[in-house]
């Protein structure tokens, strides 16, 4: 008798440990805890219950997959065994009636139709059989844990809500920011019947995402210090990385999470410094960050998982390695991925059809069908974007009427976002389809042109406005760009200098690097080509393609190359064919170009040019023809041979 | 036909809306009485959902507006103008606010 009572003493003395370690995150404490509860179980279920706390901690460190081993092959229910299938499943469908009526299963049945809702829409979920009201499930959680004197639970879970509410809030983050600030408040009042400094310490920082106020932050840190919660320490140190671009933090929070071994934020953190790089131009980094994201997302949710795949899409289409993308594009367009996810693949897959000079119609086709499912999922920043390749598939088709309306509804789209940088781009747009529309049709004339110019001084001022320079540079460029088309080159080197500049002083390399493309393509024009623009457009080019091909960028890369020949040949007419030192120059561009191309073909689509975007006004059969005219003009049939397949 | 439609489907869901600002005044009132911390974080979290139920309001201006872009008849002015008289209202309600915003509106419109 008095083994068994030493027995369950020493049980309850352990899962007392463990929610001491469970609410202070210290995970690998609470996992010996677990392991030695294991040990002392004394029936079937005891050890289910040992093994369901263990799959809590497991699951806190993203690995879900772990978590689920010690459960499944058990008949024992638990709402939180179905509520860990429907992460790694991701459709809630075929689980949604397996939840019953427990406390802990209302909770995780309505976290499931939550995060259900984020990622399938609201009418996918509220059809499924079974469905229940979150809110209300909640409600009635909350009391049942305040009744079962579980303090900190409780708060939890309300905190947990008001969080989901503040993502899902895209057009009312006014309405919802104001409630979900009193509600934080009051649950501070009531966390000092908390257990857990962690507990208030957590609130305080959902509190300072709010209002974006770094004290209410510090005040976390100092809660979470006490209890030398690294987990929490380091979610602190994230925030201040993240939302006051203190990047040192980064560092101390990875330093902090790998301690701990949390790897859904580890991924996390690698996925932030992935968009970081992609943004910065510094593709190899962004690869680099995506493959750490990638190996810390091994176990975690679907949705994380799909997030990262969603990341490498984007990745991979600026890369221009096009097979990839197709097998990717298939894998995120199956049958089983949330609605949210296929939408972002078709979105990108649509952008790579255009700029891949794909068919018209069935570009329309690909891309309304992703604004429909946006819509549906009212992800109004996402339909925002698809809207934006809907409009450069109607600038391709030229007609200037529906161009302008699809803009209209673009701008009145950013302006319910509050996003200025896409009203801006909006004007910028609608600059390039008023001149490129009327070059077309020989109808360009003082009146249009200046109707553009205003557009793009509306953009310019926005920008100058929000302090925007990236957004600032990125008109230059495009009017540089532009005047380059049109025949205003001195206007067009004016607008390029400046963007170059402003994108130098930020660190923007890729636009830089494409910028001083544009000049070198610029200088190319017999109207400006001489004596002293050639060596400017020589170096211009030469750092641009040192850039490209250090970033695996291959088609701006073999691009550039012809370029650089294209320069060279036209230079050694220029100074009356007698200097052959540039056509010697031309025939090593020309050869580093055909080198270029295969690696761009090996990893690419099929290539048919298009008139967007300047830079991109050339594909590789019209190079290669360009490059065996050119050998075979010297008589060098070896050489030309290379340039023709057959 | 289709304009019809998104009339009608309007005239419910300014009826939803104006149930969700007598839903909000009876959690205020709530609110205004009670002293338990429970209870007001229930009532708290009460007016998060209601807020959430509400915030289609935002979308289906936003819909309507982009369905009609080139529309400027009066019917059209009509709908946006309610749909933000409901929102200012909703906004009211929400800050506590006794003030008539709403007369306010009205003239500045």
């Amino acid at each position: 008798m008095s083994r068994e009572f030493n027995k369950s003493e020493l049980r309850n003395s352990l899962i007392e440990k463990y929610w001491d370690y469970f609410y202070k995150d210290y995970f690998l404490e609470a996992l010996e805890v677990c392991d030695d509860l294991i040990l002392a179980a004394a029936n079937d279920s005891e050890t289910y219950e040992a093994n369901e706390f263990k799959a809590k901690i497991l699951l806190k460190q993203g690995k879900y997959y772990d978590a689920y081993d010690l459960l499944k092959y058990s008949k024992k229910y638990s709402g939180f065994k179905v509520f860990l299938e429907f992460l790694i499943e991701g459709d809630l469908r075929p689980l949604l009636t397996r939840f019953k009526s427990d406390t802990s299963s209302k909770i995780y049945k309505a976290f499931s139709c939550l995060l259900s809702k984020v990622y399938w829409g609201i009418s996918y979920v509220e059809a499924i059989d079974a469905y229940e009201d979150p809110d209300q499930l909640l409600e009635e959680a909350f009391q049942e844990l305040i009744d079962e004197g579980k303090i900190d639970f409780a708060i939890l879970t309300f905190a947990k809500s008001v969080e989901i509410a503040l993502q899902d809030a895209h057009l009312s983050k006014d309405l919802v920011s104001v409630v979900s600030l009193e509600q934080i408040d009051t649950l501070i009042k009531l966390a000092e019947k908390a257990e857990y400094d962690s507990t208030r310490a957590k609130l305080f920082l959902l509190k300072s995402l709010v209002t974006k106020d770094r004290e209410a932050a510090e005040d976390a840190e100092i809660l979470f210090g006490k209890e030398k919660n690294k987990n929490g320490l380091a979610e602190v140190y994230l925030f201040y990385a993240n939302e006051f671009s203190e990047e040192e933090y980064y560092s101390k929070a990875i330093n902090l999470y790998s301690q701990v071994e949390n790897n859904i934020a580890l991924a996390l953190i690698n996925s932030i410094l992935a968009s970081q790089s992609l943004i910065n131009g510094n593709l190899k980094d962004a690869q680099l960050y995506l493959s750490k994201a990638k190996e810390k997302n091994k176990q975690t949710s679907v949705f994380d998982r799909l997030n990262v795949d969603i990341q490498e899409l984007s990745l991979l289409s600026i890369q221009g390695k096009y097979d990839e993308i197709d097998s990717l594009s298939k894998k995120l367009l199956g049958v089983k991925v949330p609605k949210f996810f296929q939408a972002q693949a078709v979105q990108i897959f649509a952008g790579i059809k255009i700029k891949t000079g794909g068919d018209t119609e069935e570009i329309k086709e690909i891309i309304d069908q992703s604004c429909e499912q946006f819509r549906d999922l009212k992800r109004f920043h996402h339909l925002l974007q698809a809207e934006n390749i809907r409009f450069q598939e109607l600038l391709l088709e030229g007609n200037l009427e529906d161009l302008t309306v699809k803009a209209q509804e673009i701008i009145k789209l950013a302006s319910k976002l509050g996003n200025h940088e896409e009203i801006a781009s909006k004007y910028v747009d609608l600059a390039y389809g008023i001149i490129n529309i009327h070059a077309k049709k020989h109808t360009l004339n003082e009146e249009n042109f200046a109707e553009a110019i205003a557009y793009f001084e509306k953009a310019i001022d926005l920008f100058k406005e929000h302090e925007n320079k990236l957004g600032e540079a990125n008109i230059y460029q495009a009017m540089g760009d532009l005047f380059a088309n049109i025949g205003k080159f001195e206007d067009s080197l004016n607008s390029l200098i400046k963007a170059k500049k402003i994108f130098k002083s930020i660190n923007a390399n890729l636009q830089n690097a494409i910028t001083e493309t544009l000049i070198g393509i610029l200088i190319l024009n017999p109207a400006v080509l001489n004596e002293h623009t050639y060596p400017i457009a020589q170096d211009h080019l030469e750092r641009s393609y040192e850039y490209f091909a250090n970033e695996s960028i291959l088609d701006i890369s073999w691009k550039t190359l012809y370029y650089l020949a294209d320069l060279n040949m036209k230079f050694f007419i220029y100074k009356n064919k007698k200097e052959k030192e540039y056509l010697e120059k031309t025939k090593d561009y020309f050869l580093k170009m055909k080198e270029a191309i295969t690696v761009y073909e090996s990893n690419s689509m099929s290539y048919q040019p298009n008139d967007i975007y300047h830079i991109t006004n050339i594909s590789t059969e019209q190079a290669k023809q360009k490059a065996f005219d050119f050998f075979i003009s010297l008589g060098d049939k070896d050489n030309a041979k290379l340039f023709k397949s057959n | 036909m289709q304009k019809q439609k998104t009339m009608m489907s309007n005239v419910n869901s300014l009826a939803t809306y104006n149930q969700c600002i007598e839903d909000l005044k009876t959690q205020n009132e709530v609110l205004d009485s009670e002293e338990n911390l429970v209870e007001i974080c229930k009532a708290n979290f009460r007016k998060l959902s209601i807020v959430k139920k509400f915030s289609k309001i935002d979308e289906d201006i936003l819909m309507y507006e982009l369905s009609n872009i080139k529309d400027c008849s009066a019917d059209f002015l009509s709908g946006i103008l309610s749909f933000e008289t409901t929102r200012l209202r909703f906004k009211e309600e929400l800050a506590g606010c006794q003030e008539n915003l709403i007369s306010q509106n009205y003239e500045t419109l």
